[in-house]
């Protein structure tokens, strides 16, 4: 299992409704993926968002949200960091 | 020789000489697009498509085209009939001959090589500029897109002939350099001509210069493409041609303090406009009700400042001002004007009671902009407002400039407002009085005004010869200032440009003057210039600051050279051109391939902005536009139309969504169009067009409603129903809205039944896929048929998912034809993820079956649908499918590189299906070291993701290599670990048929004499 990040540029502000579905959509696919959402952060402007998982491999993640007509730019393997190193 | 009767020129700003004198030819720009249009015309074109082209809004366009007709026909005709129109069409004839762009476009093929140097030359001197420039026409987009298309034709006859002359003048350095400029300077981002602009200056010894080019070059590829130039490009720095001299410094100081244009030079003459001032201010400054003052005439003639010396005059007065100004470019962004003025006048409290009807105009005042906003409340908080910034027993001055191009709300809100005429609030006005003929909100405003015998016209006439050798002394100190008098013909922005001219002769004509203070400009300072041009409006500076690839100092720098040079002008944190014939000249300037990047980069820009500004959506749709982006082109169309009707600004929202409709109806499919149509045409049935061409709107609502069937998109056959239900309940067809009320609600169950369908389908899809439970998968597989022939629908999900389920179950033919199907309907409804997948599958197949030519022949295809998926491992599949095809088929050459792009992209999955095939593959021609170490790693990954089948296939190439190395143990034991997966993961019809494959070979080789005794990749292992 490794951490992944996945870029979201929705290319318009993402409604409080849109953003609700594609969340209900992720929720099975995460499990049947096997992918652990660790956590999202949504940009203030509601146009960009960024998930961190927990998951096998790329494809994974990436399988995951097309399945759930989630949209995404980038996913990458990352290395976490934090305050106690 | 004499002049020939006529000339048009149509390259630069129209022109019409009669016999070598020019001829005034109509003030509408409409009118001259239409002349230009028309004349570019090998055949007589309908009265219908002109209308459709060039009054794109539904009110009453034949009457339009009667009137610029009208205007035309006198100009066209003095000598001889040329403009022929009847009833049903119109056309110009006989000056095929007498059109710049047609005599040039004639000899640019194949002629040019028998015309003589003289001609050519002559010719290429005819290009004033580009193809009806400033006529751009930004709300009739069927023009403007023929106008790009034509002007791109024409750049390709202009490079033919400036080549031809680059070549011709050979030997001849200096005059080479001079086609090799106006070539660099017409496409500038082609290498090859700024290569030759450098090689040039560098034969003719200008080592300085050929730096500069060089410098600017590669800014220009960097900045503006995000590419780096070639090898052989960045060779002529190290040439020893540029390198030798140190960078020159390219910012110039000005050689003097230059005034800064109309703007804050003082005024000459107007002693009547003046009078006409001061009364005015004296009427409101007592509480009278004051006529509104319109100042008219044409381009730089001076009615801006006029406006600005009212302003300067009621300050004095300490009367307040509110400035307000119109924008070409913003001409479908409802009240604009009325935005802008409010926001710099917010200074002044604003009573909590108007805030949250005033939210639709000033965001910044309520929280969040309404839903919908009721006109009426609004415009009476405006009048509120004004009434409760006028100072007690005092007057505040409204002003609006450039008139022709207010937009229609905003013209309803001043009519509000001089309608119930507040004492004490005091309106004046200017416009060019050519130009409101294509304006109808400013005609219809000017009537009103008229009719209540409230508008006093003030015409600005151009200044005696006395006042004008008095303002260009001013500018120039003393010394003769008679030439620049007589060339200026009264027009004050033409005289401040021939008296600040740096150049040795005087320019002919406006323009000329305009595009020297332009070229004069360092290239930061230009830079900014082209920005501000290509924005359109008055803008905050911080935008240029996300623009324009500048520090902040050089930016800064920039904006005061611009400053000092007349050509901008600040107003507070916003700047602008001090003229708009500045931002039309230079616009003009920037090559059409850079100007299409530049909106795009706006467009982008602006998009960001429109989060906490809606009404910026119609900015961001005309740069999108522009720029040639056409999803961000409709998407901000749909915003800003639906941003309109909240305003119910619906003549805005009506050429919004038109234009939109007509970017989704051109080119290629845009994702989501289904969804955006229907969006589009709610917009258009709100703005009212059901009422005024019911039939047209019910033929485009029918079309959405089967393009929705076929594609089963209930939701937007549904809106499309109940959209036609309206439509002919406006149209008084009670039987036929009721019939679409009745589809609309089958279309609402419908609906219910289809989302059941296609949950069943995808997860019966994705269990295959994962290769999870097949039992379960088949059930549900099954049950989604049953829905699917119940309402008579086709899902991607069912097609693909059973063609994988087939695929498992050996059952190759039809799981061949599933995928099949699959791939076709993904290719519908434009789901390139399910097409890729499904082509994959077939390539796959084809794999496993030894077809390899199918699946090359299938790899471009594969490929260009994986180009479409964006980042993923897709492209890299397609390369391993090609690469293991190949392998097949002659020397393995790119299946390690096509391996190792497929590790580096993290796919285990299919990491293991293509290591499996690999190991198989690498098992038949005996390699069975690689055999097995190439299964080891594909069970590795393929249990990292929990694929059984891909396990069991992995430990099934183990087990076959032992057999073949004479390990018969080693073989029973990896048959064995089949069967303990299988019992852990539970049973699966892939995973098993491993397991029945793998007990077959030792059934079949009960002492191991299949084995193979020297592992060399030559010795063919035994039939597996």
């Amino acid at each position: 299992m490794g951490v992944y990040v996945v870029e979201r540029d929705f290319g318009g502000v993402v409604s409080d409704a849109d953003l609700a579905a594609t969340m209900e959509r992720l929720g099975p696919c995460l499990d049947q993926y096997g992918l652990t959402w660790i956590r999202s952060f949504l940009s203030e402007d509601r146009k960009h968002m960024t998930c961190v998982y927990e998951a096998p491999d790329a494809e994974s993640v990436r399988t995951a949200n097309r399945n759930a007509q989630a949209h995404f730019d980038r996913v990458w393997r990352a290395d976490m960091l934090g305050p106690e190193g | 020789m004499s002049a020939p009767a006529v000339a048009v020129d149509l390259l630069g700003p129209p022109q019409l000489r009669l016999h070598g004198k020019a001829v005034e030819i109509p003030g509408s720009r409409k009118t001259r697009a239409l002349l230009g249009y028309l004349l570019l015309q090998d055949r007589p074109v309908s009265r219908q498509h002109l209308c459709e082209w060039f009054w794109p809004t539904p009110n009453d366009p034949r009457a339009a085209l009667r009137w610029s007709l009208s205007k035309l026909r006198p100009v066209l005709d003095a000598e001889s009939p040329h403009l022929r129109a009847d009833r049903m069409q119109v056309s110009i004839t006989g000056l095929d001959d007498a059109v710049d762009i047609r005599q040039i476009e004639a000899c640019a093929g194949e002629k040019r090589r028998d015309a003589s140097t003289e001609d050519l030359e002559a010719l290429v001197e005819r290009v004033h500029g580009e193809l009806l420039e400033g006529h751009e026409l930004p709300d009739c987009h069927r023009f403007h897109d023929w106008l790009q298309a034509r002007r791109e034709s024409f750049r390709r006859a202009h490079r033919a002939l400036l080549e031809e002359l680059v070549e011709r003048h050979g030997s001849d350095a200096q005059r080479s350099l001079v086609f090799a400029r106006a070539l660099a300077s017409l496409e500038p981002f082609e290498e090859a001509h700024q290569a030759r602009v450098i090689r040039l200056l560098q034969r003719l010894g200008r080592l300085r210069e050929a730096r500069r080019q060089f410098d600017h070059c590669l800014a220009l590829f960097e900045d503006e493409l995000g590419v780096t130039p070639s090898d052989e490009f960045l060779r002529l720095l190290s040439s020893g041609t540029v390198a030798d001299t140190p960078p020159t410094p390219t910012r110039r100081s000005p050689s003097r303090i230059e005034t800064s244009g109309t703007s804050s030079a003082g005024l000459f003459g107007r002693i009547e406009e003046c009078t006409r001032i001061e009364g005015f201010l004296e009427a409101a400054s007592a509480g009278e009700t004051t006529p509104i003052l319109l100042f008219e005439g044409e381009a730089g003639i001076g009615k801006t400042r006029l406006l600005e010396e009212l302003g300067l005059r009621a300050a004095a007065q300490s009367i307040p001002v509110l400035t307000g100004r119109s924008w070409e470019a913003e001409i479908v962004r409802p009240l604009a004007p009325w935005s802008d003025l409010l926001e710099r006048a917010q200074t002044t409290p604003i009573p909590d009671s108007l805030r949250k009807d005033l939210a639709a105009l000033l965001p910044s005042v309520a929280e969040g902009v309404p839903d919908a906003v009721d006109q009426a409340r609004l415009f009476r908080a405006v009048f509120e407002l004004l009434r409760a910034w006028i100072p007690p027993n005092g007057a505040m001055v409204l002003t609006f400039d450039d008139l022709q191009w207010i937009d229609p709300m905003s013209a309803a809100l001043l009519s509000f407002i001089t309608r119930r005429a507040p004492a004490g609030v005091a309106i004046a006005c200017a416009g060019r009085n050519a130009e409101f003929a294509d304006s109808e909100p400013a005609r219809a405003l000017l009537k009103s005004w008229t009719r209540e015998g409230r508008l006093r016209r003030v015409e600005v006439r151009a200044l005696d010869d006395r006042d004008a050798a008095a303002l260009a002394r001013a500018i120039r100190g003393e010394g003769s200032v008679e030439s620049i008098v007589r060339r200026c013909g009264g027009n004050p922005l033409y005289l401040i440009g021939l008296a600040q001219s740096h150049s040795t002769g005087l320019p002919e004509q406006l323009r000329g003057v305009l595009l020297d203070r332009i070229d004069a400009l360092d290239p930061d300072a230009r830079e900014v210039a082209q920005w501000l041009a290509v924005l359109g409006r008055q803008v905050p500076t911080n935008w240029l600051e996300r623009l324009v690839a500048q520090d902040t100092s050089t930016l800064l720098h920039s904006i005061d050279e611009l400053q000092r040079r007349g050509i901008l002008v600040r107003h507070g944190r916003q700047c602008d051109f001090a003229h708009d014939l500045m931002r039309t000249t230079t616009y003009g300037s920037i090559p059409g391939a850079q100007r299409s990047i530049l909106h795009r980069h706006v467009a982008r820009m602006l998009d960001a902005e429109a989060t906490n500004e809606p009404a910026l959506a119609a900015d961001v749709a005309y740069h999108a536009q522009r720029g040639g982006d056409r999803a961000r082109t409709v998407r901000a169309s749909i915003a800003a139309a639906e941003h309109a009707l909240r305003l119910a600004a619906r003549d805005e929202a009506y050429t919004l969504a038109r234009r939109a409709l007509y970017e989704l109806g051109r080119g290629e499919p845009i994702e989501g169009d289904l969804e955006q149509r229907a969006a589009l045409l709610r917009i258009l049935v709100h703005a009212g067009l059901g009422r005024r061409n019911a039939q047209a709107l019910a033929k485009r609502l029918r079309r959405l409603v089967e393009d929705a069937r076929r594609t089963r998109a209930t939701s937007v056959e549904r809106m499309a129903c109940y959209l036609l239900s309206i439509v002919h309940e406006e149209a008084g067809d009670f039987d036929r809205a009721r019939d679409y009320s009745l589809r609309a609600e089958q279309a609402g169950r419908e609906s219910d039944a289809t989302t059941r369908l296609a949950a069943l389908a995808n997860t019966a899809r994705c269990l295959v896929q994962l290769e999870r439970d097949p039992p379960r998968a088949r059930a549900l597989l099954g049950e989604a048929e049953t829905l699917a022939i119940e309402l008579g629908t086709h899902v991607v999900d069912l097609a693909w998912g059973r063609g994988l389920l087939h695929a498992l179950e050996g059952d190759t033919d039809a799981a061949r034809a599933a995928l099949t199907r699959g791939a076709e309907l993904a290719r519908d409804k434009r789901d390139h993820w399910a097409e890729f997948e499904c082509l994959a599958g077939l390539s796959q197949l084809d794999l496993e079956n030894g077809d390899n030519e199918a699946v090359l022949r299938r790899d471009p295809e594969l490929r260009a649908v994986a180009a479409r998926l964006g980042e993923g491992s897709d492209l890299p599949f397609a390369t391993i499918l090609r690469a293991l095809a190949s392998a097949r088929l002659g020397p393995e050459s790119e299946l390690e590189a096509a391996l190792t792009s497929l590790r580096q992209a993290d796919t285990k999955g299919r990491l293991a299906y293509a290591l499996n095939v690999a190991a198989e593959d690498d098992l038949r021609a005996g390699r069975l070291r690689l055999a097995s170490a190439r299964a080891a790693e594909a069970f590795e990954a393929a249990e990292s993701v929990g694929r059984p089948v891909q396990m069991a296939r992995a430990r099934a190439v183990q087990g076959l290599v032992a057999i073949a190395r004479g390990d018969r143990p080693e073989a029973e034991r990896q048959r064995e670990r089949i069967a303990a997966d299988l019992d852990r993961l539970g049973p699966h019809v892939g995973a098993r048929a491993q397991w029945v494959r793998l007990d077959l070979a030792l059934t079949r080789d009960p002492t191991g004499t299949d084995r193979i005794g020297n592992e060399t990749p030559d010795s063919p292992s035994a039939e597996i």
